[in-house]
């Protein structure tokens, strides 16, 4: 095993490090997390992937200052002013949560220092900041594959969306309407649920009631996994794409499998499911370091640090050669390749993945590329 | 009654029986120690993780639940040591904040022991049984059956056990009580662990159908709370029958209008409910808040 985890290592490595030298002074990066708080799934993926890749750079060429913000703005700022107590670093991996970026970015600015994030908040690269940059695609690129799977692929003519009252559910919701709509397809019924809803019996039913063909999900992990299950249960034959919640294996865990059937999802990537290629190599190192199952929020934040690496490797020494070089440079990383459309998103791509009731993993169905127009 | 309305009901009974026993052992702490145990709803999330990690390790559904029982009674007797026993001679704003320290302890212990990720305990049964066109899961029954089962054994004990008078007794003037030969203390930390284990129970079978975060006691203890003032501060049996009706609100109420729109109403309600009858639908047993 110690083998395995070295050659993946070394191969993982080998993209984006070759270059650096074990001589060279160890760059510390700050990671700003969430682990602690209602995000601590989310963040300590982000921890995780962060520390992988600083692992494949080897010999300490990188080192990974992770410091956790919890769930608070205020906590987030404080986070960033340690981080930069012993002078400024050449970027910083901010944290996932959008209200601690939002709060982030006009220091950010004000220092001139990149912030690579994998923060799904619409509005934090609609502000004209040239030090963000975002590893994960936002709504406007996995609602489009939500909405397409499922009536190009599913034939849903007629759905029904069960989405979150939170910012996140209303803006996920926002996007996929305007993307249904682009296909032609209006929804039969639409139902906002606040994360603590303790059973969705009557939101399913209504769904039923008003003559959908389909459901659409966009929530959390936990009330993903109660609506799928209450659906189940309910006998409702249903085709489900739901948000990215459910293409991580948490939550999928909570589910019998036979749920799961014919139960599908948008993510940006899905490593858990890759079986093979530079995905599932990922994978196997993920699990051999934390023993536990990847997600779209440890790799993408793999990669924003990859890409880090990779600019660092092609000479730059401080944070305007940062910002330059990932304003100008295409990175082929692991989930995708990575490249700015002007506004500092970085990710274009997107998958679905589904299960097929044997079993708790998921399979890729569908791969989605440049579904912003950013070739 | 149609199909859809059977199965709301049955889904509001079987929430409403977790939310029932949580009120129970919070009500139980208030009337018996005087005691607003904040940490309650986090004493019944951490035994269902107890429960999760019993599961792990090869215990099945009943012994897992029992496990959270037990660890729920020890953690009710630790916040009684750690938060009410020193404290209760100290303003009342102590034991309460030094509760809410606990709760906040017990959070960030189980993100950093369990994750972030919703958990589920083994299920005591899985699968269930369709009558008519209304689903019945054995996990629903079993929680509605279990909590049933400790509605009557704490009445039973209150209303018909020497220790019950004595511990009424206790609630009602401890000074007395004390001048009597009756153990007040001694009293008032097993109403802590009674509390603890009824949380526990409340929390594995919450978690079985609903899930467990490690914040998820927020939202516990905030039903637990207003079930304690709309059923009269101190009043046991009607705070546990105020939780049965919360959790049959939210269900029935989201289906007639939404799950956002029924929030806000329980809690309009409820504000309302505090404007024009502040002492509660019964009236305070105990006739001091916080």
């Amino acid at each position: 095993m110690r083998k395995l985890t070295l050659w993946t290592a070394c191969v993982l490595s080998a993209g984006f490090l070759t270059g650096f030298t074990a001589s060279a002074e160890p760059v510390t990066v700050p990671v700003l997390a969430p682990i602690t708080g209602f995000l601590a799934l989310e963040g300590g993926a982000q921890r995780n992937g962060a520390l992988l890749a600083a692992d494949h750079a080897g010999d300490g060429i990188i080192k990974a200052d992770v410091q956790d913000t919890t769930t608070a703005p205020a906590v987030a700022v404080s986070a960033f002013r340690r981080a930069l107590r012993d002078g400024l670093p050449p970027a910083m991996l901010g944290p996932i949560l959008g209200s601690q970026m939002l709060a982030l970015l006009p220091l950010a600015d004000a220092e001139g220092l990149p912030i690579l994030t994998i923060s799904g908040t619409a509005k934090l690269t609609a502000m004209g900041s040239p030090n963000i940059f975002r590893f994960f695609p936002g709504d406007v690129v996995v609602k489009a594959a939500h909405a397409r799977y499922a009536v190009e692929d599913l034939g849903i003519k007629a759905p029904a969306i069960i989405y979150q009252t939170t910012a996140y559910g209303q803006s996920g919701r926002a996007e996929l309407v305007a993307n249904l709509k682009k296909l032609g397809v209006t929804p039969v019924y639409e139902e906002g649920v606040p994360p603590s809803a303790k059973d969705l019996t009557s939101a399913l039913a209504k769904a039923r009631a008003a003559g959908a063909d389909g459901l659409l999900l966009h929530l959390h992990g936990g009330p993903t996994a109660l609506a799928v299950r209450q659906a189940f249960e309910l006998g409702m034959d249903l085709p489900i794409v739901a948000g990215s919640a459910m293409h991580q294996p948490t939550t999928a865990a909570l589910l019998d499998p036979a749920m799961l059937k014919g139960v599908c999802a948008e993510s940006g990537s899905a490593p858990a499911a890759e079986t093979d290629g530079p995905g599932k190599t990922f994978a196997d190192a993920y699990r051999a370091r934390f023993n536990q199952e990847p997600d779209a929020f440890a790799l993408a934040e793999y990669d924003a640090m990859g890409m880090l690496a990779a600019a660092l490797k092609s000479g730059a020494k401080n944070p305007a050669d940062v910002r330059k070089a990932l304003a100008e440079m295409r990175y082929p990383g692991v989930a995708m390749t990575y490249r700015t459309n002007g506004r500092g998103d970085m990710a274009h791509d997107a998958v679905i993945v589904c299960y097929d009731g044997d079993s708790h993993r998921a399979r890729i169905a569908k791969r989605y590329q440049a579904l912003d127009g950013v070739q | 009654m149609d199909a859809l309305s059977l199965q709301l009901l049955f889904n509001g009974l079987a929430l409403g029986a977790g939310y029932g026993l949580l009120a129970l052992g919070f009500a139980l702490a208030l009337r018996s120690a005087g005691a607003i145990n904040f940490a309650h709803g986090d004493v019944a999330v951490a035994a269902a993780y107890v429960a999760v990690a019993g599961g792990a390790l090869g215990l099945g559904g009943p012994a897992a639940a029992g496990l959270a029982i037990a660890a729920g009674a020890l953690l009710g007797l630790s916040v009684a040591g750690l938060s009410w026993a020193p404290l209760r001679k100290r303003p009342i704003e102590a034991t309460f904040i030094a509760a809410i320290a606990i709760g906040i302890v017990l959070q960030n212990a189980l993100t950093a022991s369990f994750g972030g990720a919703p958990q589920a305990p083994a299920q005591v049964a899985s699968g269930g049984v369709h009558m008519s066109a209304v689903f019945m899961s054995w996990q629903a029954l079993i929680s509605l059956a279990a909590a049933a089962i400790a509605f009557i054994a704490v009445w039973a004990v209150l209303a018909k056990s020497q220790t019950g008078r004595r511990m009424r007794a206790a609630a009602e003037d401890p000074e007395i009580a004390a001048a009597h030969g009756i153990p007040v203390m001694r009293l008032a930390i097993l109403a802590f662990a009674v509390a603890g284990a009824l949380a526990g129970l409340a929390g594995v079978l919450l978690a079985a159908q609903h899930y467990a975060t490690p914040g998820a006691g927020a939202d516990y203890i905030l039903k637990a709370y207003v079930a304690a003032t709309a059923a009269g501060w101190g009043r046991i049996l009607p705070t546990a029958a105020a939780a049965i009706a919360i959790a049959l609100f939210e269900t029935i109420g989201a289906a007639l209008v939404s799950h956002a729109v029924a929030e806000a109403l329980l809690y309009a309600g409820f504000v309302a409910l505090l404007a024009f009858r502040p002492q509660g639908l019964g009236g305070e047993a105990k006739g001091k808040r916080a």
